[in-house]
C-alpha cells in the first residue's frame, strides 16, 4: 500500500524532542518545537473509540452515523469542545449533555430534534450552535442563558414563537430563523444588542417590531418571503444596515424614513405591491443594487427612481 | 475543469491530423455499435452488471484496475492528524503538464470541510501510483471552509474548491460571510491565493456567495461557469477583468427566454459591494432561471456547455453565444437504459441525482450519481435521446456516493472518490498494487485500463463481479456464505482464521452460473473470533470478514 502512515503519538514526538534538546545542548530547531505545540486536536469519529480515550477527546464528529439519540454515554466525554452530529436521526438529546461544560461549537443540523433539555442551556462556553433542519417548535426561553453564544442557526424548523429572553443574549451576532412558522417577533429582540445578521426569511410575519431597527450593529436583515404589509417608521434608525431583503411580501407603501439608511448597499423589494418609492431616494448614497421586479410601478415612477439613483443597478 | 483537458484533446487531434468528427475521433463505427471504443482508452469497456450497491466497488475488471490512494481516518498528515471524512472532488495537476507526476487535491464535504493534497507519482517499473506526501490546506486565516463539494482546475495549474453551503456567520468580522465561496489554491505550496497582496488569503468574493457546486474554467483564462445546488438554483457565468486573475470580474446568471425555450440570456448580477457578494443567491434568484438543483457544469468536446440538474436527473447542454445562449436541450433524461454486460442484458433506471460530470479524451461523458443506485454512468458521444448510448462503468459500495472524477492530462488515469461508504462493508478486494481494500469509509482511488495499472500491466483480471456475502454476520453457531457466479467457472471457497491458517474449504471445483449457498460452522471448540472467507475465481480473489459472536 502506498499510503503514508505516520501514526506517531504526539507524546512520543515530544519525548524525542526532549531527548534531542538534551543531546544538542539546548540547540534545537525552534520551528519544529512550534510545530509540535500547534499539533491539531485529534478528531474522533467513533464514540466507542472516543470513550476509551475520554481524557483526550476534544473533537467528536459523528456525522451521518444513524444515531437516533444523543446518548448519555457520549456525554461522558466531558472534555468535548466541538461536536458535529449532523445528518443523523437524533430525536432526543440526553439531559446529561449538561456535563459537557467545555462545549464551544455544536452542529446538530439535519436531525429530528423536537426540544432541548433544560440542562442544554447551562452550557456557558457555547459560542456556535446549529440546530437547522430539525423539528423545534419554539425558540426556548433557555437560550437567554447562553450569554456567550455568537452564532445560532435555527432555519428549517417549525418554530412558532421566540421567547422574550432573547433580550439577554448579549453576544449573539448571527441568528438564522428562516423557514419557520413565525407570525411575529418579540419586541425584546431589539435588546439583543450585538446582532449583526438576522434572517427571518420564509416565515409568516405580518409585522415586525419597531425595536428591531434600534439594533445599532445590524448589517443584514432578511425578511423576504413573509406576509408583511407595512414597516415601522423606526426603520430609519438602523444606521449600520447594508442589506435589507424585503422581497415577496405584501408591501404597498414604504416609510419615508427608508432614505435615512445611509449605509444601505442592497435593497430587495421585488414581488410586492409597491407603486411608489419614497421621495429623496438620492439620500441612499451607498445603494448599489435595488431589486424591484414584480411591482406595479409606472413608467414615470421608474424614470424618477433611475434619475435619483444613477449609480444603482435597478431591476424593474 | 475540462476546458483544460479539452485544449490538450484538441491539440492532440490537430497533431495527429485527425478528422474533427466527434464519432471518428472517439471510436470506429463497428466498435461504436458494439459499445467498445478504441482498446487502449479509458472509456473502452463493457458495462458491469447493474446490481445496485454491493459491499465493494465493481468496475469492468476484465479491462480495468483500480488502486487505493487515500482513505479517510487512515491516511495521515505529517502533524499526525487523520484525513477527515467526506472525500469528494479530486483534481490532478501534473508537474509541467505531466500525467505521471503531480499533485492530487481532494475535497472533504464535511463540517468543517477541508482540502487534502497528495504529492504522487507513477512508478513505471511497478506500474502503480506512489503517494509521496500528504498535506492539508490551512483555512484558518479565513475562519474555515465547509462542505467542499466539487471544484475545478485552472489552465495555470491551480485548483478551485467549491463551498456548497451558505451557513451564515462572519466570525472574523471582515464583512464577508465566512463560507459559501469559491477558493483558489496553489497545489504546489498548498496555500490559498492572496489577490490583493495584503499577506492574507482571499476567497473568490466577486464570483459571489452561494451553495457552490463546481466551477469550469475556460482556456481563455477569463471565463468561468458555475452552478448553484439550492438557493437560486442558477447557472452562472463570470468573466474576469484580467486573464489569470479571477478575483474581479462581471457576473451573469442564465435566464431562459421562456419555460420551454431553447434560447436564453445572460443577465448581469451586481457584484461590486460586500452586500451584493454575500447575497448573490438572493439576487441571482430574482434575476435568473431556477433549474432545480443544478450541479456540475462542464465544457463539452463539441464546444457546448453541459450541466446536470440533480432534482430532475437531466443532463442539459447549450451553446454559449456570449450575451445569449441557444440550442438548450435536455440531452440525457430519466428512463430505463438497457445495459449490456458480460453475461447478459438488463435495464437500469437512470433515476435522478446525476451530480458530477467529466468528459474523457474520446468525448465520453462520465456521469456520477448521488441518488438512484449511485452509479457511475458513461454516455457515448453519439448518444441521442432517440438512440441512447448509455453504459455502466461502476457500481459503488453500500452507503457511498461516487464523486469528483477527473482524468490525468493523457486520459489514461481516472481519479475518483467514494464518499462515506458504510462502515458495515467488509468485503476485501485486492487493488492493482496488491493491497487489500475495504470500502468502509470515504476513499479516493485511481483507475485505468489494466495495461496502465497493476503489476506488469496485468492488474486484477478475474470476474470479481462474482458476489460474496455471509449471513448472519456476526454469527453464533454457523454462517451461510452465498456466492453469486456471473458465469460457470472453477472456484475455490475457503475460510481462514486471522493467523492465516485455513480452517475450512467450503467449495472447490466448477461452480455454475448463479447463486450457491455454503454453511460454515467452526465448531464449539474453535477459539477464533474473526474469519476471512476467500473466493478464488480465475486467478483473482475476493474475500469478506465474518465474526463469531461471543455467547
Amino acid at each position: 500500500m502506498q499510503i503514508i502512515i505516520r501514526k506517531i503519538p504526539v507524546s512520543l514526538i515530544q519525548k524525542l524532542v526532549a531527548c534531542l534538546f538534551i543531546l544538542t545542548g539546548g540547540i534545537i530547531n525552534l520551528v519544529n518545537a512550534q510545530a509540535i505545540e500547534s499539533t491539531p486536536t485529534k478528531t474522533f469519529y467513533q464514540v466507542q473509540e472516543a470513550l476509551a480515550h475520554k481524557e483526550e477527546v476534544y473533537h467528536l464528529n459523528i456525522r451521518q452515523q444513524q444515531y437516533y439519540s444523543f446518548t448519555p454515554d457520549i456525554c461522558q466525554l466531558t472534555k468535548l469542545e466541538f461536536v458535529n452530529a449532523m445528518k443523523n436521526k437524533i430525536a432526543d438529546i440526553a439531559p446529561e449533555i449538561g456535563k459537557l461544560q467545555y462545549l464551544r461549537e455544536i452542529n446538530f443540523s439535519e436531525n429530528e430534534i423536537r426540544d432541548l433539555p433544560p440542562s442544554f442551556f447551562t452550557l456557558q462556553q457555547l459560542e456556535q450552535a446549529d440546530f437547522s433542519h430539525n423539528q423545534l417548535t419554539e425558540f426556548a426561553r433557555g437560550f437567554g442563558q447562553l450569554s456567550r453564544l455568537r452564532v445560532l442557526q435555527l432555519h428549517y424548523n417549525k418554530i412558532r414563537a421566540v421567547a422574550p429572553q432573547i433580550a439577554q443574549m448579549h453576544a449573539l451576532e448571527t441568528l438564522n430563523l428562516s423557514y419557520n412558522h413565525l407570525e411575529m417577533l418579540p419586541t425584546e429582540i431589539g435588546h439583543s444588542a450585538a446582532l449583526k445578521d438576522l434572517a427571518v426569511s420564509q416565515n409568516q410575519l405580518r409585522q415586525v417590531p419597531g425595536s428591531l431597527f434600534k439594533l445599532s450593529h445590524l448589517k443584514t436583515l432578511a425578511l423576504d418571503f413573509n406576509q408583511l404589509t407595512a414597516l415601522p417608521r423606526q426603520l430609519g434608525q438602523a444606521k449600520s444596515l447594508q442589506t435589507l431583503l424585503l422581497g415577496n411580501n405584501q408591501l404597498k407603501v414604504l416609510p419615508a424614513e427608508l432614505t435615512k439608511l445611509e449605509n444601505l448597499e442592497l435593497l430587495d423589494l421585488s414581488h410586492n405591491q409597491i407603486s411608489n418609492l419614497p421621495i429623496k431616494l438620492k439620500k441612499l448614497k451607498r445603494l448599489r443594487t435595488l431589486l424591484l421586479a414584480g411591482n406595479p410601478i409606472s413608467a414615470t415612477e421608474k424614470d424618477r427612481i433611475q434619475k435619483e439613483l444613477p449609480h444603482t443597478f435597478i431591476q424593474f | 475543469m475540462n476546458k483544460f483537458y479539452e485544449g490538450l484533446f484538441v491539440t492532440a487531434m490537430v497533431t495527429a491530423g485527425a478528422i474533427c468528427s466527434q464519432q471518428a475521433v472517439a471510436q470506429t463505427k463497428k466498435n461504436a455499435e458494439a459499445g467498445v471504443p478504441a482498446k487502449n482508452k479509458i472509456g473502452s469497456f463493457i458495462s458491469v452488471q447493474p446490481t445496485g450497491q454491493t459491499s465493494t466497488t465493481v468496475i469492468p475488471f476484465e479491462t480495468h484496475s483500480f488502486q487505493l490512494l487515500a482513505k479517510s481516518r487512515l491516511t495521515t498528515y505529517p502533524d499526525g492528524s487523520l484525513m477527515p471524512i467526506g472525500n469528494d472532488f479530486t483534481a490532478f495537476v501534473g508537474k509541467n503538464g505531466s500525467s505521471k507526476e503531480g499533485y492530487l487535491s481532494i475535497n472533504h464535504e464535511n463540517t468543517p470541510g477541508g482540502v487534502s493534497i497528495l504529492d504522487l507519482h507513477l512508478d513505471e517499473a511497478q506500474n502503480n501510483w506512489v503517494v509521496d506526501a500528504v498535506r492539508k490546506v490551512d483555512f484558518s486565516p479565513l475562519v474555515q471552509t465547509t462542505r467542499n463539494c466539487s471544484g475545478g482546475i485552472t489552465p495555470w495549474g491551480t485548483v478551485i474548491t467549491s463551498e456548497e453551503t451558505t451557513t451564515r456567520a462572519d466570525l472574523n468580522g471582515d464583512g464577508y460571510e465566512d463560507v459559501g465561496w469559491q477558493v483558489e489554491i496553489d497545489p504546489v505550496s498548498g496555500k490559498i491565493m492572496d489577490y490583493d497582496g495584503d499577506g492574507k488569503p482571499d476567497k473568490l468574493w466577486a464570483m459571489g456567495r452561494m451553495s457552490h457546486e463546481n466551477i469550469a474554467i475556460s482556456q481563455d483564462r477569463r471565463t468561468i461557469y458555475q452552478a448553484e445546488d439550492g438557493g437560486s438554483n442558477g447557472v452562472y457565468k463570470f468573466v474576469a477583468d484580467e486573464e489569470g486573475n479571477l478575483s474581479e470580474g462581471k457576473l451573469y446568471v442564465l435566464k431562459r427566454d421562456s419555460e420551454t425555450a431553447t434560447t436564453g440570456t445572460w443577465v448581469q448580477v451586481p457584484n461590486t459591494t460586500k452586500a451584493d457578494r454575500n447575497n448573490t443567491y438572493v439576487i441571482g434568484r430574482s434575476l435568473g432561471t431556477n433549474w432545480r438543483n443544478p450541479e456540475d457544469i462542464e465544457f463539452g468536446p463539441d464546444g457546448k456547455m453541459y450541466f446536470t440538474t440533480k432534482g430532475t436527473g437531466d443532463i442539459w447542454r447549450f451553446k454559449d453565444n456570449g450575451a445569449t445562449v441557444s440550442e438548450i436541450e435536455a440531452w440525457v433524461t430519466r428512463q430505463e437504459y438497457e445495459i449490456t454486460y458480460n453475461g447478459g442484458t438488463q435495464k437500469e433506471d437512470w433515476n435522478t441525482g446525476i451530480d458530477n460530470l467529466t468528459f474523457d479524451g474520446e468525448g465520453n461523458l462520465w456521469a456520477l450519481q448521488d441518488g438512484g443506485n449511485d452509479n457511475v454512468w458513461v454516455i457515448r458521444p453519439d448518444h441521442t435521446p432517440e438512440n441512447p448510448k448509455v453504459e455502466l462503468f461502476m457500481t459503488t459500495p453500500a452507503g457511498s456516493e461516487p464523486t469528483g472524477l477527473t482524468f490525468s492530462p493523457d486520459f489514461k488515469y481516472g481519479f475518483i472518490s467514494l464518499q462515506n461508504a458504510s462502515s458495515a462493508n467488509a468485503t476485501v478486494t485486492l487493488d492493482a498494487a496488491g493491497n487489500e481494500v475495504v470500502f468502509n469509509t470515504a476513499t479516493t482511488i485511481v483507475f485505468a485500463r489494466n495495461q496502465f495499472l497493476g503489476k506488469n500491466g496485468k492488474g486484477p483480471k478475474s470476474q470479481v463481479s462474482a458476489n460474496l456475502t455471509a449471513y448472519p454476520n456476526p454469527f453464533v453457531n454457523n454462517s451461510q456464505v452465498k456466492v453469486n457466479m456471473p458465469t460457470d467457472a472453477d472456484a475455490v471457497l475457503e475460510v481462514y482464521n486471522m493467523k492465516g491458517l485455513k480452517v475450512a474449504t467450503l467449495a472447490q471445483g466448477l461452480l455454475k452460473k448463479g447463486e450457491h449457498t455454503f454453511s460454515f460452522n467452526p465448531g464449539t471448540t474453535a477459539n477464533d473470533i474473526i474469519y476471512l472467507v476467500r473466493l478464488k475465481v480465475a486467478g483473482q480473489e475476493i474475500s469478506t470478514r465474518i465474526i463469531r459472536a461471543e455467547n
